[in-house]
């Protein structure tokens, strides 16, 4: 049994850094400057090739009978593509017209305006939080950023090193198996291999195709993919949610955001108190949907709860300008998606947190006299509206599982 | 009402495992609530938590978990909204933030926020917590596949060899449960006659009966069970409690691994 080929590693440098970096830039360009860095880029890039994939293998699943899951690959692979190479023109146009400082220096901020400083007319800025928005760190910093990466380093090693046993690898690694060796989509019984109807129940939750997606493309076993490429590549993207988190966070105290990417790894590392919490999941379950769920989706929210929340200046969240309340929709909209694409059980939850970490500041934002009623009361609807929105293509998927099912 | 209200406290205290570990959460909790500047924090790193954890011990609300998704057993994912780890890091930075400038011993300021509080805070996260490599079920990994190497030798010998444009061959094998997660995960040609849900659920399989749950296997028995449901393969621990020689009940012996024997079924279905 092949386990690899020799263009399995550029092959996944190629899906799983170069292809989400440029659909992230194809997303990015309606973001505020601000969101526009390379980690933004990746981050997002990966979430739409998510959304993507939900629909693709859904109407493959639901319209094909027999090599479903070859033309679903083929379908997302143009459609990625199609996206990629839309980014890089993006991104080689503005290089183009870049106005700016002269260098490399000038490129970068070219490419990616995020890294920019501050301009004179964001200083004079009445939103502009004027406390701290310092971003050197000391040296102090720089090494708790040092620890921070050699634990990760560790956890990494040990996740290709050691074999995490989960008696449900036996149904979620076999169904990526099966679709990269059989051409079939939730149509053979992972346990045995006897053919049945599509499981609806699972068959929702679209992750683990998606990993056999990403295992045909590369040439590479889908179990080796999951569990010795893959988990340390999920590692690094919870972390970096976990980064955005603590951005958010300690925006006043940017000093901070090593320290607590410690604390986090730490507890990671020591959360295996019972075998349910989210921490024994994302250790030794990385690769699964439902622990996707826990540690990148949650989190992510918890990214948006706090940019909801917490302005930039400190003022409420009725002063954001229509572009940042428009990426903030447009990327919870994504993670609840992402969130049925990873796991079924993502739908409550993703459910739970938007009704109640959205709903409950909306609600109770009191008047203050900086907005007129009629206009705060109006922001409220909007925002509501908003944010259920966002949930009704996860509710729509919800009620179709369980309506096919019956 | 109160029968419910147990159920989820029994869920909790599963979950939490260590007592320690839930007291350091709810610590860090009290003192998040009690410190943090941000209401919006205070909303989402306290007040938020305590209302799912109030929903998730509200007995009516398990009544309609379990309707609505047919098992209660996975209630606990409930408790991921519960964001412990988040809250426990930022409690141990806003400790660290809250040390007071005194006069101009800059210095011991430095250490305590920048050495003593992150040590301490990361020596408690250790005490109160268990380190995940500790656990019985990580082991060191024999191949990329991160599957026992025998599970790949067993799966090698029987699996058949693929004709390209010729359709996909497919062999029935059973198999012992230590084996049975691993060969599919390897090669899904090898269709196995139960599954991983037989064991973990318990439930009835007339193969999964004679071969693990039975102190001696009657052999001629199985043999004519596994000729039935069309088996070719029956893979056999070397110590397995046999009570004849299977040579002599007709399985041929096939192959051999360190740990198993592989015999082919006699008069299988598609022999």
């Amino acid at each position: 049994m092949t386990t690899w080929s020799a263009v399995s590693i550029p092959l996944l440098f190629f899906w799983l850094a170069v292809v989400p970096f440029f659909t992230g830039i194809v997303v990015t360009s309606f973001f505020p400057y601000k969101m526009k860095t390379i980690g933004a880029a990746w981050i997002t890039g990966l979430l739409a090739g998510f959304v993507l994939f939900e629909p693709v293998a859904l109407f493959c699943m639901l319209t094909i009978t027999y090599e479903s899951f070859l033309v679903c690959v083929r379908v997302y692979s143009c459609v990625m593509m199609v996206l990629a190479v839309l980014g890089a023109v993006m991104l080689v146009r503005r290089a183009v017209i870049r106005r700016g400082a002269p260098g490399i220096r000038g490129l970068m901020l070219a490419l990616f305006p995020g890294y920019g400083e501050e301009t004179l007319s964001d200083l004079m800025h009445p939103r502009r939080d004027a406390v701290r928005f310092d971003r050197r760190f000391g040296v102090s910093e720089s090494i708790y950023f040092a620890a921070f990466l050699l634990m990760f380093l560790i956890q990494a090693v040990m996740a290709v090193r050691y074999a995490f046993f989960d008696g449900d690898d036996a149904y979620y690694v076999v169904v990526s198996v099966l679709a990269d060796q059989t051409d079939t989509m939730y149509t053979i019984l992972p346990y045995t291999g006897y053919s049945t109807a599509l499981d609806f129940r699972h068959a929702l939750a679209t992750w683990t195709l998606w990993t056999a997606f990403i295992a045909r493309s590369c040439h590479i076993h889908a179990a080796v993919l999951i569990h010795t490429v893959l988990q340390p590549y999920l590692l690094a993207m919870c972390y970096y949610a976990y980064f955005l988190v603590a951005m958010r966070l300690f925006r006043r105290r940017l000093d901070m955001v090593p320290l607590f990417l410690c604390f986090i790894s730490i507890c990671s590392m020591f959360g295996n108190v019972s075998i349910y919490t989210r921490e024994t999941f994302f250790m030794m379950r990385t690769w699964q949907g439902k622990a996707m769920v826990g540690s990148f989706i949650i989190p992510l929210m918890f990214f948006l709860l706090l940019g909801f929340t917490r302005d930039e200046a400190g003022l409420r969240w009725v002063h954001r300008t229509p572009v940042e309340k428009r990426t903030l929709w447009f990327l919870l909209l994504m993670v609840n998606i992402s969130a049925s694409f990873f796991s079924t059980s993502g739908i409550m939850i993703t459910l739970a947190l938007t009704a109640a970490g959205f709903g409950i500041p909306v609600l109770f934002t009191g008047w203050r006299g900086d907005v007129e009623r009629k206009q705060l009361i109006r922001h409220k609807m909007i925002s509501l509206g908003a944010a259920a929105s966002t949930c009704i293509p996860n509710v729509a998927l919800a009620a179709a599982g369980w309506l096919l099912s019956r | 009402m109160y029968g419910i209200f147990m159920e989820s406290w029994v869920i909790f205290k599963l979950y939490g495992g260590r007592w320690s570990y839930l007291l350091l959460y709810f610590a860090a909790l009290i003192f998040v609530a009690v410190k943090a500047k941000d209401k919006e924090i205070k909303l989402l790193f306290a007040w938020l938590p305590l209302m799912m954890l109030a929903v998730f011990f509200f007995p009516p609300f398990r009544k309609v978990y379990v309707r609505v998704f047919g098992d209660g057993n996975t209630q606990y994912r409930l408790l991921w909204l519960v964001p412990m780890g988040m809250t426990v890091s930022y409690a141990g930075c806003l400790a660290a933030t809250l040390v007071p400038m005194r006069g101009n011993r800059l210095g011991l300021k430095r250490i305590t926020d920048r050495i003593l509080i992150p040590v301490a805070v990361s020596a408690l996260i250790m005490a109160c917590g268990s380190l995940v490599y500790l656990n019985p079920l990580v082991t060191k990994a024999e191949n990329p596949w991160h599957i026992p190497q025998e599970a790949i030798e067993v799966a090698d010998i029987i699996a058949p060899e693929q004709t390209p444009g010729a359709g996909r061959l497919r062999v029935r094998a059973a198999v012992p449960s230590e084996l049975v997660h691993f060969i599919r995960q390897y090669n899904t040609d090898i269709v196995l006659a139960y599954g991983r849900d037989i064991i973990a659920y318990n439930y009835y399989n007339e193969i999964h009966e004679r071969l693990e749950k039975t102190e001696r296997i009657d052999v001629r028995g199985l043999a004519e069970v596994l000729k039935d449901d069309g088996v070719q393969y029956l893979v056999l621990k070397r110590d397995a409690p046999v009570d004849t020689d299977p040579a002599d009940a007709g399985f041929m012996l096939y192959a051999e691994t360190e740990s198993y024997r592989i015999f082919e079924v006699p008069g299988w279905a598609g022999g």
